[in-house]
């Protein structure tokens, strides 16, 4: 499905078809909010106020710009929600102080991944909070680089060695750790 | 998972070939932390409930009407003891009492009369100078802008200037309309008016509002020169309706009132194809058989026509099982004037907008039902061909970005023919000490030829419009020289 084509038609006025794009990125948007935040409630919220920023600004979204990007663009708009988020809850920004946060339980952790998110965020907290956030949006968020490279305002090539020197330094610093957490099934 | 990995892996390689010689490591640890996503479900009620409220925004915002607006009527209203002597007559004045908005005297009913007058003055350049303003730069760079920092893209360095941004790989594209000669320019009569707007809101005086509500939870007395803005009415009934007034630009919006109609699942619904769209003489006819109920006028206003711009987009698209069908369809009722049909710069029919659900054939809303006052005025027109011509190759207005310190070479030139135009009413502002003013003025409409919109990136719009009022043309050109780069 061309969304391109979607979005050119709510710019002519068929505001309705915006129904289709919340369809489609909905889940996507929730996800990696939620990666972000550990928390439903918070990250329903955020979600919620990045889909009515976005009604307001589609408009201006512009189709014609080679490699334009709909998924990019929303989750830039979620990104900046998030950092507002912590800002307004006057926390310096980063995941190591939600990660601190959910562990001293400012936050309620989801409780249905409590367990997991446990482990997942010890882990998570070994690794530079900048380099983590861009290695999740690769790995979890499943987004490209180009994609990346326009959520944090960084180059493609930036992004590529940050994830690429990410995962050499859990190679050669903790893997060992990591490892026997990994293959003892605590995750 | 192994695909993916792979392309993870693949696109450390060609960063650093060296990598490959980690290969099995870095497999593990990537396969290891995609194993230890956490699953992440989005409550059904929560994504079905933020759905509606999104949908039902945008329905209001096509109506003129925002949620900030009911909410403040909503603290007015459901703050206790009022005692509401009021009986307010809507549908029937719009099409018969030939008066402003005042309280009655003698009935104390509030009469909110939509009377439409079109004078037409016998002295010319009757609105002084119609320039199109400084503060207009700032609209023109929301249709052409950038959206929201994303890299490449043209952006305002301040209010009159942009810059592009340094992607080396993006290049602006700049459209260049070629006129296809297929007849004669239709012919241009030099007394042709500009009509003014000249609507006046609809004032209820403090006095009448302090007399209309009675409220013991706070004193309105004490409050000076109160005013109201809008008005905002719900049918408390199964497939009811909500009504705004804005009795400052005097509309009137009719649009669901969705707690009323039956909730419905959006994820559960079947995307539609061209053939359960049905055709246009039915979607008129419930759009006629609405307008008749409710005794709209429709005097200054052209035959129902079915607004198909979605479906000449569907026609053009490559792959058409892929194309989004819309389920609200638009049915215009064109304003006309001496005749001839108004249209936005964009090519859009402007008029009365009645949108018919495809789903439950049924309206969902009806706007705006304008309050329209216009005074007309002589002006000096452009009737040569060729200075015509001139500006039509040039695009509407603002439809190339504007560029400073650039040359051609950094930019996209694509050639696009426009066939024969025909004869409008174009809809226009202009800006003046902050305020702006809305005009009709006449112009001409050049459809696009080729190539189609969208067809392969390629967006030259639909339509050129040329307005052929002379201080228009200069104004605007005086922003658009050479004329696209700076």
């Amino acid at each position: 499905m061309d969304e391109l084509k979607i979005i050119e038609s709510f710019k002519s006025g068929n505001k309705q078809a915006f129904g289709l794009i919340y369809d489609m990125y909905i889940d996507k948007v929730y996800e990696f909010i939620y990666y972000k935040t550990y928390d439903r409630e918070i990250a329903q919220d955020i979600t919620s106020d990045t889909f009515f920023k976005a009604i307001k600004a589609l408009d201006k979204f512009d189709t014609t710009k080679e490699n334009a990007s709909l998924k990019a663009w929303l989750f830039k708009i979620a990104y900046n929600n998030v950092i507002d988020f912590y800002k307004k809850k006057k926390e310096e920004v980063g995941l190591d102080d939600i990660l601190e946060i959910g562990t001293e339980n400012n936050f309620s952790l989801d409780i249905d991944n409590k367990e997991k998110l446990k482990e997942v965020l010890d882990y998570l907290k070994t690794i530079k909070q900048e380099h983590r956030e861009i290695l999740i949006m690769r790995i979890w968020d499943n987004l490209s680089y180009e994609q990346i490279a326009s959520i944090t305002g960084k180059s493609e090539d930036n992004c590529k060695k940050i994830v690429s020197r990410t995962l050499v330094k859990i190679n050669s610093n903790i893997t060992l750790a990591i490892l026997v957490l990994l293959n003892n099934n605590i995750f | 998972m192994k695909r993916e990995v792979n392309e993870i892996l693949q696109e450390l390689y060609e960063l650093d070939p060296n990598l490959v010689e980690k290969e099995a490591e870095l497999t593990k640890i990537i396969s290891k932390m995609i194993k230890v996503k956490p699953e992440v479900t989005l409550d059904k009620q929560f994504r079905t409930e933020l759905k509606q409220q999104i949908l039902s925004e945008l329905e209001k915002q096509e109506s003129g009407f925002s949620i900030k607006n009911l909410l403040g009527y909503v603290g007015i209203f459901a703050s206790g003891a009022i005692a509401l002597a009021l009986i307010i007559n809507i549908f029937p004045n719009i099409i018969s009492k030939p008066v402003d908005t005042i309280i009655d005297k003698q009935t104390g009913n509030l009469n909110l009369a939509f009377n439409t007058s079109i004078e037409k003055l016998d002295s010319k350049r009757a609105f002084g100078d119609l320039n199109i303003g400084e503060l207009e730069e700032g609209i023109a760079g929301v249709g052409g802008g950038g959206v929201m920092g994303m890299g490449g893209d043209v952006m305002f360095e301040g209010s009159s200037k942009m810059t592009v941004l340094p992607d080396p790989d993006y290049k602006p594209k700049i459209y260049v309309y070629n006129y296809k000669e297929v007849g004669e320019l239709p012919e241009i009569s030099e007394n042709m008016y500009v009509y003014k707007k000249d609507n006046k809101p609809l004032k209820i005086s403090d006095s009448d509002i302090k007399k209309i509500f009675n409220t013991d939870i706070i004193d309105l007395d004490k409050f000076k020169n109160l005013g109201i803005s809008n008005l905002n009415l719900y049918e408390d009934a199964k497939n009811g309706y909500n009504i705004n007034l804005d009795l400052q630009v005097g509309t009137l919006n009719v649009y669901r009132n969705y707690n009323m109609w039956p909730q419905r699942d959006y994820m559960q619904e079947k995307r539609l194809s061209i053939s359960d769209v049905p055709s246009d003489e039915k979607i008129i006819s419930i759009a006629k058989s609405f307008i008749e109920k409710y005794s709209i006028n429709l005097d200054i206003y052209g035959n129902l026509v079915v607004d198909d711009i979605w479906r000449k987009q569907y026609e053009n698209s490559d792959n058409k099982d892929d194309y989004y069908i819309p389920t609200i369809i638009n049915v215009i009722s064109q304003l006309v004037l001496d005749d001839i049909g108004v249209y936005e710069t964009y090519g859009n029919p402007y008029g009365l907008n009645t949108t018919v659900d495809i789903n439950d054939m049924q309206v969902n809303s009806i706007g705006s039902i304008e309050k329209i006052n216009l005074v007309g005025s002589e002006y000096p027109l452009i009737t040569d061909k060729d200075e015509i011509l001139n500006q039509a190759k040039k695009g509407t207005y603002f439809q190339n970005p504007r560029i400073y310190g650039e040359t051609k070479e950094n930019f996209e030139e694509i050639q696009v023919e426009i066939g024969n135009p025909k004869l409008v009413y174009l809809r226009k502002y202009t800006y003046k000490e902050g305020k702006s003013e809305e005009y009709f003025v006449p112009g001409l409409m050049f459809e696009v030829l080729t190539p189609s919109n969208n067809e392969k990136g390629i967006y030259p719009g639909e339509y050129v419009t040329v307005p052929l009022v002379k201080d228009f043309i200069e104004s605007e050109n005086s922003f658009i020289s050479e004329p696209y780069i700076y």
